[in-house]
């Protein structure tokens, strides 16, 4: 054995020895059911129902381009879209995992192939530069502690050629402020510089490393209304939020900030906004409340918002933005979860406000599929009218065992949809996700990344 | 290692045994690749839900902690990434000295083993892995091919190609 091998084996004992075992966090118990989840005729069934966390967890996500045009009209006799598309949209971006640096990359894709068209560089960060690096990617330096970078974190878009980017400065000690920058493709699909959003400089979101992990700012929706006046974020009302429960709006003309916040808390129950979205006039935005009760951690360090192993309950709710900010409660109820709609994953207000466009799930999965409890058997993707809660046209339908974790955009139209959801992979278990159309409930795949993340659409 | 077609095999019970007997192994093993505990302890958690989750077409039982331990490994590269950088374990590493300092730390973890580690973290992911697969675990190329999914033959230039890498940054002569 090398001096190397020698030296490198006994750094990797005494690192793993400081691992002791009385000391670890008890494994949670799959057994807790979640009552929305399962129907009364899963109450014969098994009982133990793993967390819904760690279904989010094993998330491997999928992103599905659901392609709505005609079809809906024909098939489900739906009303025409507010604004005529021709098509989806050109092109999406993503953020993904680079497998050479291991570092986070704006990623432009064009949506017929999935194929790169282009790769957007990180913004330089805004704090003073040392020498060296905070994070050299694969070189052998010494990370420099009063160096920083700048970490995408969340994406939104308009269209297919204005793009939006959430980035997180990250330094030695955790993450500092949030920076909203916007690019804009060329026809060719090249991206202009990135330019600071007016207005797009936030504090208060920071977070500190905790036991030497970094914990990412909680993001719980990110989206710009169709005039990129106004850009919207589900972010943590104080530094002692664990979960996003305040929604902001930037005024990007004049780079004023309105607040909604409190209102919507329940006892004993962590409230999270999950998924954000602005009708065609820019005034209206929904978003989707959740309750976890009682509230448990939830792999908070895995980046999952999912409930764990609680029950969950959730309302989506319109709040009308022209005014300077308040409470939450002042937005107005759209739908709520109930018998009928057990588990509203994600949903998106259409363009004119008279329909939701929402992932359902439903549950349990039938004995003997092999696939455990936890996991809803189904999953769609429907249209719901406002004015009378039911089901107006169905996109998409299919079994898809563990999508507790999805969400779900829309292009600026509201016609082709984009869906993310778990993927299971049994032998890699790892983040995977593909494009594809669903057309009349038919997946039709795209080759893509296979480490999805975050998706402007 | 493909699925078991008769789920029979495998019983949800045996799933939890099989983590009862490995928690600690498993987490030190995360420790390794994600840098600090509290990630590495989600990890496996988040591991054994999904598998509980899924135990009938987990594969044959004398494969199951092989399984297990690809799945761990699966599971720290996402994290990594979905959090942002893997190259955070460097900083990782050097936060959690920093956070559990204490003289005992201080003692177990000196400085020549705080480079050592330093340097394995700012290897390329697959590289980190193989070697930590086969000097901390003691893995054979064969095993470590079967976890990552790889040939036997990449396993052993991976790990080649890794030591040199070290060796390098320690200033040593491979």
């Amino acid at each position: 054995m090398t001096r190397t091998e020698e030296r490198l084996r006994d750094a990797l004992l005494t690192a793993a020895s400081r691992v002791q075992d009385d000391a670890l966090r008890p494994l949670a118990a799959p057994g807790r059911r979640i009552p929305e989840y399962a129907p009364r005729a899963a109450s014969r069934r098994r009982t133990w129902l793993p967390p819904l966390a760690a279904a989010a967890s094993v998330a491997l996500i999928a992103i599905a381009v659901v392609a709505v045009a005609g079809y809906l009209q024909h098939r489900n006799n739906a009303p025409a879209p507010t604004s005529p598309a021709a098509g989806p949209p050109r092109y999406y971006a993503t953020l993904e995992g680079n497998n050479r640096t291991n570092l986070e990359e704006v990623i432009v894709r064009a949506t017929a192939t999935g194929a790169v068209v282009t790769r957007v560089p990180d913004p330089v960060s805004p704090l003073p530069r040392g020498t060296g690096t905070a994070a050299p990617p694969s070189s052998t330096a010494t990370p420099n502690p009063n160096a920083s970078l700048m970490q995408p974190l969340d994406i939104a878009t308009t269209d297919d050629r204005t793009f939006y980017v959430v980035y997180g400065i990250q330094t030695v000690t955790g993450y500092g402020d949030l920076v909203i920058e916007s690019f804009r493709l060329s026809n060719a699909g090249q991206p202009s510089p990135l330019i600071q959003v007016n207005g797009g400089q936030l504090s208060g979101q920071g977070t500190t490393r905790a036991g030497g992990s970094w914990v990412n700012p909680r993001i719980g929706g990110f989206a710009v209304s169709p005039d990129n006046g106004k850009i919207a974020l589900a972010l943590k009302a104080s530094s002692s939020s664990t979960t996003s429960d305040e929604i902001l709006v930037i005024d990007t003309r004049t780079g004023s900030h309105a607040v909604w916040r409190g209102g919507l808390d329940r006892p004993n129950a962590a409230f999270a906004i999950l998924g954000l979205s602005w009708t065609s006039d820019g005034r209206s935005l929904a978003f989707l409340a959740q309750w976890c009760s009682p509230p448990q951690r939830a792999f908070s360090n895995t980046g999952s918002d999912v409930c764990g192993g609680a029950t969950r309950s959730a309302q989506v709710r319109e709040l009308d933005t022209t005014s300077a900010g308040g409470s939450l409660s002042s937005a107005r109820l759209l739908l709520a979860q109930s018998a009928r709609y057990p588990y509203i994953a994600r949903a998106l207000i259409s363009p004119d406000g008279t329909s939701l466009t929402a992932i359902l799930l439903s549950g349990p999965v039938p004995p003997g599929t092999g696939l455990g409890p936890n996991a809803p058997e189904r999953l769609s993707v429907v249209r719901i009218s406002v004015g009378t809660g039911t089901v107006t046209a169905t996109f998409f339908q299919g079994v898809d065992p563990v999508s507790v974790w999805s969400t779900l955009t829309a292009d600026s139209s509201g016609r082709y949809l984009m869906l993310t959801h778990t993927d299971v992979s049994l032998r890699s278990d790892d983040t995977r996700y593909a494009v594809g159309w669903i057309d009349a409930g038919h997946f039709r795949q795209l080759p893509l990344n296979p480490d999805g993340q975050p998706v402007a659409w | 290692m493909g699925p078991v077609s008769n789920g029979a095999d495998v019983s949800a019970s045996m799933i939890s045994a099989l983590f009862r007997q490995h928690h600690g192994d498993l987490v030190r093993l995360a420790v390794l690749l994600v840098g600090d505990q509290p990630t590495a302890e989600d990890v496996v958690q988040d591991v054994y839900a999904s598998v509980h989750a899924r135990w009938t077409k987990l594969p044959a039982r004398d494969s199951g902690l092989s399984y297990v331990r690809a799945a761990v490994l699966n599971r720290c590269r996402s994290v990594l990434r979905r959090r942002g950088v893997a190259s955070r374990v460097s900083l990782s590493f050097r936060a959690a000295e920093e956070t559990l300092a204490s003289a005992e730390h201080e003692a177990m973890l000196c400085e020549d083993r705080r480079r050592v580690l330093q340097a394995l973290a700012l290897l390329p992911c697959r590289r980190r892995e193989v070697l930590v697969l086969r000097y901390y675990l003691d893995l054979s190329e064969a095993e470590i091919a079967e976890i990552l999914g790889i040939s036997p033959g990449t396993v052993k230039s991976t790990a080649a190609r890794g030591l040199a890498a070290l060796a390098r940054a320690l200033g040593e002569q491979s």
